[in-house]
Order: structure tokens, then C-alpha cells, then sequence
């Protein structure tokens, strides 16, 4: 079966009596890509989870003013986006400590997580990616491995091809450093 | 315009660049170490779905006071216009009533004055002026009240007449 265009699930869901059948499209074609973009910021599969379904609600409220003049994609890695940066900055202010304490407690968290299944040179570059700055990291992750363009990227983010460009280059380095260990 | 998500293949240019900069993380596949439940994905459209129709929407009366007190630029432009226009009110409603009380003070004043200006005297030479036969007979009344009213010593006006 092959799967609807963005635009014949925009159109079904206009209309009142085809509107959740469009919405369960519309989940079942993002959902992976929506889940571990989320995931690989928040890490845990329990919080990923919440943020996915709080994600996508936001989706469901917001879908009748959605301007189909820009990306339905790039509108969705953006509410995602949004909604993990949200979680993470609660995180931080829920233990009233420093972003270095969380990602301390995110790293050992990873080793015994039962949703995570990588061996030592992964597990490695996960940890280097916690040593980043969330939206560094953010950055990282779009362009390896979602291999989104910078032009998509500047849309999600709200910042420059050129920034993002140099951003992912020093999270290229400081990740490599880290892996190297020197 | 094709609006469909599309990854981009990285192009030989970054690849080698990565590999200058980054050998080891160029070196590594890229596996996804995060898994799922079982079956986690077919079940997540329909927990979505149920969760939506679960949140209500609030009723019409909480809506109704959610948008009285959110500061929207119309309502807080009504808002200052009735503020105005009630201080306004008032303001003139003050004045109106200080200069009654004015104009009010100002006719006690001249009563006062007016009488203070008429001593007894002037007021007996006066009556002793008039027409005597008629004015005697008509002011006896007058004359009598006004002594009893003023507790003249009866004595001491005869003997200074």
C-alpha cells in the first residue's frame, strides 16, 4: 500500500468525518522518525514516550492552522524539537541542578537502561553526544543521522545554514576528541 | 514543490571531510542502540487518539473567563476607555457640586453681612420715621415683636427716649 502524500492527508484531515482516519495516517508515517529524534535526546524510552504522545497533540490542536506554504515535516521535527528541549529544561529546573549534573545522570542511566542496546564503542558516543550542548546536539543528530539538509535544519531550528554548517563541525570535532579520548 | 521529507545523501566532499576530521566516529555504522517494547509502534497511533479524545475542551463558561482575563490588547483598550470615562464623570460631578456649595456660601454671606450692617438703632429710626399714625398703628405689632424678640429692657428705652 503505498503511502499518502503529506498533501492527501492534510486534505482528508479538513474534513470532519475523515479527520482521524487522516491523524492515524499521519502518526503511522511520522512516528519512528517523531520517537527517536525525541529519544535520542531524552534517552530514557519511558520520558520519550510521553513526549511523543505530548507531540503529537500538539500536532492534533495545531493541524487546522498549519500553512501549507511550508514543510509538514519540518513543522512536526520542530514541535518535537520543541517539546524535548521543554522536557529537558524541566529536568534541569525540577533538580534545581547544573546541565553538567543531568547529563552526568543521563550518561550512567544509559549503561543499565533495558531500551538500550549498543556495544562499548556506541555507548562511548552517546556519552560524547551528552557532553554537548542540547541544541549542538540537536544539530548533531539531524545531520547524522537523519541526514536532514541544512536548508530543512534552518527551518526546524530557526537558525542559519552557514551556523548550523559550523555548528556541526565543532560537534564533529569535540565528539571525536572524545572518542579518542584525548 | 515536493514537500515530502526527503534525507539528503551526504556528499562525497563531507564524507572525506569527515574522514580527515573524524576517523574514528567516520569509521563507525551508524546502528540506532535505542530499541522499543514490543510492538510499541502499532499500538501508539491509538494510544495518541484515545489520549485526545480523553483531554475535553473546557467548558463554554471557563473559556469565557479565560478570555476576560487574558490581557487581549481590545479588552484592555475597552477597559481604560470605561476608566476614563468614569473618572471623567466623576471629576465633573465634584466640580458641579463645589460650586453649588459655593454660591450657596455666598448668599448666607450677604444675608449675614446685610444683617450685621443693620445695627438696632438704624432699624428703630427707621420705623420712628414713618408715617406716624399709620405707621405707629401699623408697626405697633412689628415694634412690640421686635423688642420681645430682641429682650429689650423696656425701662431703659423709656428713659432714654
Amino acid at each position: 500500500m503505498t503511502e499518502m502524500t503529506d498533501k492527501e492527508i492534510l486534505e482528508q484531515f479538513r474534513t470532519e468525518s475523515s479527520r482521524h482516519y487522516a491523524f492515524n495516517l499521519l502518526i503511522r508515517k511520522y512516528q519512528q522518525r517523531i520517537y527517536y529524534h525525541i529519544r535520542r535526546m531524552i534517552l530514557d524510552h519511558d520520558d520519550a514516550h510521553d513526549v511523543t504522545q505530548e507531540t503529537f497533540i500538539k500536532v492534533w490542536k495545531g493541524l487546522d492552522n498549519f500553512r501549507e506554504d511550508s514543510q509538514l515535516y519540518t513543522w512536526l521535527y520542530r514541535i518535537a524539537t520543541n517539546e524535548s528541549l521543554t522536557f529537558l529544561r524541566q529536568k534541569k529546573r525540577r533538580f534545581t541542578i547544573p546541565w553538567s549534573e543531568v547529563e552526568h545522570e543521563m550518561s550512567d542511566s544509559l549503561s543499565g537502561d533495558s531500551h538500550f542496546n549498543a556495544n562499548a564503542l556506541e555507548l562511548k558516543l552517546q556519552k560524547a553526544l551528552l557532553t554537548l550542548p542540547p541544541k549542538q546536539r540537536l544539530v548533531f543528530n539531524l545531520r547524522y543521522y537523519d541526514n536532514m539538509k541544512y536548508e530543512d535544519m534552518s527551518k526546524v531550528l530557526g537558525v542559519t545554514e552557514g551556523a548550523l554548517k559550523a555548528s556541526y563541525h565543532h560537534a564533529v570535532k569535540k565528539v571525536e576528541k572524545y572518542l579518542t579520548g584525548s | 514543490m515536493n514537500n515530502e521529507y526527503q534525507p539528503e545523501d551526504i556528499n562525497k566532499e563531507e564524507q572525506e571531510q569527515l574522514k580527515l576530521s573524524a576517523p574514528v566516529l567516520h569509521s563507525m555504522e551508524k546502528n540506532n542502540p535505542f530499541t522499543v517494547p514490543d510492538g510499541y509502534f502499532d499500538r501508539l497511533p491509538a494510544e495518541i487518539q484515545e489520549k485526545i479524545s480523553l483531554r475535553k475542551e473546557d467548558p463554554w463558561f471557563v473559556l469565557l473567563l479565560k478570555g476576560i482575563l487574558r490581557p487581549q490588547p481590545a479588552m484592555v483598550v475597552l477597559m481604560l476607555f470605561v476608566l476614563v470615562s468614569i473618572a471623567l464623570y466623576f471629576a465633573d460631578w465634584q466640580n458641579h457640586q463645589s460650586a453649588e456649595v459655593v454660591a450657596l456660601d455666598s448668599a448666607d454671606l450677604r444675608n449675614a453681612e446685610i444683617a450685621f450692617a443693620i445695627d438696632e438703632s438704624t432699624l428703630l429710626d427707621e420705623l420712628a420715621n414713618l408715617d406716624e399714625t399709620d405707621s405707629y398703628k401699623g408697626n405697633e405689632t412689628e415694634i412690640e415683636n421686635y423688642l420681645i424678640d430682641n429682650q429689650t429692657d423696656l425701662n431703659q428705652l423709656i428713659n432714654e427716649l
